[in-house]
């Protein structure tokens, strides 16, 4: 389906209300429209909207839901504990954004990330805090978004938001799985739910968008998380959700409890160390600088090759470290935008094959990862 | 593509190249797609095909030649008689008298046994009356440096000897070809074969005595259509290249000379890694460039090798008690992975946590993954994922057994890197009183050792599946 675009977006509330209006017209099911909700700290004002969405086939719930000022989720940094908070911190203008997460139902009446099976930090008794994922945006400046939707073979919704050069995106969905397994929910954003408000990027070519991530990529930090229910392992609780990063416990790394690996690295993931899985990746292929075009493209004419999106996930025991696929996440490629422009739609396949993809990069061309991008079925 | 495939036992590689003579040409069995015999010679001509290119009217040309090694024969009648050699055949001067030293006044031999090969190569040309390796568009390794086993050239004047000079020989032609081999120390009576082919591509399968080797070979699926003229590759087989050496004393030496360089072993199950499939191709090379078992013609029509590891051989001294040097060894190396250089995806990495699909219900569910070539040579602008190699892909995990097994609804030939549980490198040990080169320690007999024992990624191989149809 092509993509729709909205511009002159000022504020997370507004860019919010666009995704409900282009999650409605793309079949999916709104139960939360953007309604007032009470902030995370201490439940006691409105400090911003929150967003469900349910897929066409019900089998996935997504929540979102804009900070304006306060933190939205319970560990954030730039934000305060939960526990034991007794008022409201003074107000903080950087914390402005939109929060992702997702799980297999949905209540009005919890907090906008309390909702059932939602992944969570790892912690022996399954009750650890809540993870997501997240985009900044900045009060008063122009955003533009941009919304794509992938139907077959599952289902998918892209939100990629502008500001300037960087590119921040927001995706949830179903991954196509290889086999037979129970879960399949998939999500990634840019940024954790722990860094989302952790700096402020600046936007310009040498930004610091080092504490973004590519979506769908294996970096230090997760930003990818994938419902995948792999049983009760003895002393080790009832991991539901596999997380993209490194298997360290610290807050900014968001550990499940479970490692998911893709295929697309960053150099902090391509380094020889125990947590980095040992598998197919394409490291090779990317960028490897600020201004390195990577090699996934044809140097005759350009060409930019699409290589399939897969995931695999650590099968138990954990101390085997064996990584077996999962599936695919569909409509989704990783390409180089050396001589691409962003937001613009190519013709994937040369010379002519009718089939069109819209192109972004992770975050900024020529940022972190150089010219290292997705693109997406239209 | 239609895929067609024969199989069967044959006694020799000779009858192997009978057999894919009579396969390939079989206009019942391939129709539209059956290739044309326009020669059928000896050594060093071959055979050769007229098979179609991927676009109408225009074509390839596939060479399938036997040619028997003897060591200490072949390559110093080579020498001694080539035009390619003159250079190289020392020139006496009024004063200096050189002499190459080898049997018969030829070169040290760079083949270490005698052995049938079955070389292979894609050629853009025919021309009748040409050498196998003389048609147009042959594979070359100009832009490589080979390091041959290097050659001892004695001077004499009237007053005796005075000495040696060193020099790397020249390449024999057939030596960057990938081939199959069958050597004379592992004799046998039979072998099984299998003969897959489509319109342009074609992959013989041997195994012989539990050793497996593959060669595909013809044009590979380009990306880039339009433009790529020739996308010609020919991948997998025994390359043999192993490091060897020999040591000499030179006038008034209390200690020898150490004398190496790169040498030919066809044995089926020579531990190098220019033995193997084209998954694990690799170069014998102390740099990331070199030869591999996998050639593949650039855009530009150079060809230029791909492959995933490279290994060197150490040069060691065995030490006595007293502290002279009596003797030098030339082991292999462990392997390492070329980071930067021509890969083979998807085994250019690290793979050994990656295992089978999940799955909750019991099923064992594997799948393949198509082999793409990564190129990135810094000598040129040559770079980008340039293509898949028909009907050859990687199986996901470790395969229950070898051979023929259904995967999905389609037939595949499973085929390991070269043995079943083969190792990249084995260790070996050096003492003072030398145990053979790659005997394990038995004693501490040793008082000076150098041990070389890591096993680069463990015992974890990449299997290459071969697809056989629906």
């Amino acid at each position: 389906m092509a993509y729709v675009k909205y511009t002159g977006l000022t504020t997370a509330n507004s860019i919010l209300a666009k995704m409900s209006e282009y999650a409605t017209s793309a079949g999916w099911t709104v139960l939360a429209d953007c309604v007032d909700d009470l902030d995370v700290i201490l439940r006691s004002i409105n400090d911003g909207k929150r967003l469900t969405l349910r897929n066409p086939n019900g089998t996935l719930f997504a929540h979102l839901r804009t900070a304006n000022g306060y933190q939205i989720f319970p560990k954030q940094a730039n934000g305060i504990s939960l526990l034991g908070a007794t008022q409201l911190p003074t107000i903080n203008h950087n914390l402005s954004g939109i929060g992702l997460t997702c799980s297999s139902g949905f209540s009005s009446i919890n907090k906008w990330y309390d909702q059932d099976n939602v992944p969570r930090y790892k912690n022996v008794n399954g009750d650890g805090d809540v993870i997501g994922v997240g985009a900044q945006t900045w009060e008063g400046e122009e955003h533009t978004l941009y919304c794509n939707v992938i139907s077959t073979p599952t289902d998918m919704i892209i939100f990629t938001i502008q500001h300037g050069d960087l590119f921040q995106h927001l995706v949830f969905g179903n991954l196509n799985k290889f086999s037979t397994w129970s879960g399949g929910i998939v999500f990634s954003g840019s940024m954790n739910s722990y860094n989302m408000f952790a700096n402020r990027p600046i936007v310009n070519p040498t930004v610091p968008d080092s504490l973004m991530s590519p979506i769908f990529s294996t970096d230090y930090n997760s930003n990818s998380f994938l419902r995948i229910d792999m049983g009760d392992a003895p002393n080790r609780g009832n991991i539901r959700w596999a997380s993209s990063g490194s298997n360290v416990t610290t807050d900014a790394v968001c550990y499940t409890g479970k490692q998911l690996a893709f295929p697309i690295r960053t150099s902090r993931s391509m380094v020889a160390d125990i947590w980095t899985p040992k598998i197919i990746n394409w490291g090779f292929v990317q960028s490897q600088a600020h201004d390195d075009s990577g090699i996934n493209c044809n140097t005759l004419n350009c060409i930019t090759v699409d290589l399939p999106l897969f995931a695999a996930v650590i099968v138990d025991p954990d101390d085997l470290r064996e990584f077996a696929p999962v599936g695919i996440i569909s409509g989704f490629n990783l390409v180089s935008l050396y001589n691409m422009s962003e937001g613009s739609t190519y013709e994937i396949s040369y010379p002519t094959s009718g089939i069109l993809r819209q192109v972004f990069p992770f975050t900024a061309l020529a940022g972190e990862y150089g010219y290292d991008g997705i693109s997406i079925e239209q | 593509m239609t895929v067609h495939v024969t199989k069967g036992s044959v006694a020799s590689l000779e009858q192997l190249a009978t057999k894919i003579r009579d396969f390939v040409t079989d206009a019942t069995e391939h129709t539209t797609d059956v290739w044309e015999l326009i020669q059928d010679e000896a050594s060093p001509y071959g055979i050769i095909f007229k098979a179609p290119a991927h676009r109408v009217g225009e074509y390839q040309y596939i060479q399938v030649m036997m040619t028997r090694i003897e060591k200490g024969i072949t390559y110093s009648n080579w020498y001694n008689n080539s035009r390619e050699c003159k250079g190289y055949r020392p020139v006496n001067t009024s004063t200096n008298t050189y002499i190459v030293e080898g049997p018969n006044g030829g070169p040290i031999d760079i083949f270490a046994r005698n052995a049938d090969t079955l070389n292979f190569s894609v050629n853009k040309q025919y021309s009748q009356g040409l050498k196998f390796y003389e048609q147009g568009g042959k594979i070359t390794a100009s832009n490589t440096n080979p390091k041959l086993l290097q050659q001892v050239k004695n001077r004499y004047t009237s007053s005796g000897w005075q000495g040696f000079e060193l020099f790397y020989p020249p390449a024999y032609p057939l030596l960057y070809y990938p081939k199959l081999t069958i050597d004379d120390d592992h004799p046998t009576d039979w072998f099984s074969y299998w003969l897959i082919k489509d319109r342009c591509t074609l992959t013989v399968v041997i195994c012989v005595l539990g050793i497996w080797q593959s060669i595909s070979l013809g044009l590979f699926n380009e990306i880039d259509v339009e433009t790529y003229a020739f996308p010609a590759f020919v991948a997998g087989g025994n390359m043999g290249f192993i490091g060897a050496g020999y040591q000499k004393y030179n006038i008034n030496a209390h200690t020898p000379t150490p004398i190496s360089g790169m040498c030919a072993d066809y044995s089926i199950d020579v531990v190098s890694v220019s033995n193997g499939n084209l998954l694990s191709a690799g170069k014998m090379s102390d740099s990331d460039v070199g030869v591999t078992q996998f050639a593949v013609m650039r855009p530009d029509g150079v060809w230029t090798w791909f492959g995933n590891y490279k290994q060197w051989y150490a040069v060691i001294a065995g030490y006595v008690p007293q502290g002279y040097v009596t003797n030098y060894y030339f082991p292999s190396t462990p392997p390492e992975r070329i980071n930067k250089y021509n890969v083979v995806y998807p085994n250019n990495t690290d793979i050994h946590e990656l295992v089978n699909l999940y799955d909750t219900t019991g099923k064992d569910v594997k799948m393949v993954i198509p082999v793409s070539m990564f190129a990135n040579d810094p000598s040129s602008d040559y770079k980008g994922v340039i293509g898949f190699v028909p009907n050859n892909f990687m199986l996901l995990g470790k395969p229950i057994r070898l051979g023929e097994q259904l995967i999905g609804d389609s037939k595949y030939l499973i085929i390991p890197n070269g043995w079943e549980n083969r190792l990249n490198f084995y260790s070996y040990y050096i003492g003072v009183f030398p145990l053979p080169v790659g005997s394990k320690e038995t004693s501490d007999s040793a008082l000076l050792k150098d041990k070389m024992d890591k096993i680069i990624e463990k015992s974890h191989m990449a299997y290459l599946a071969i697809y056989m149809g629906e």
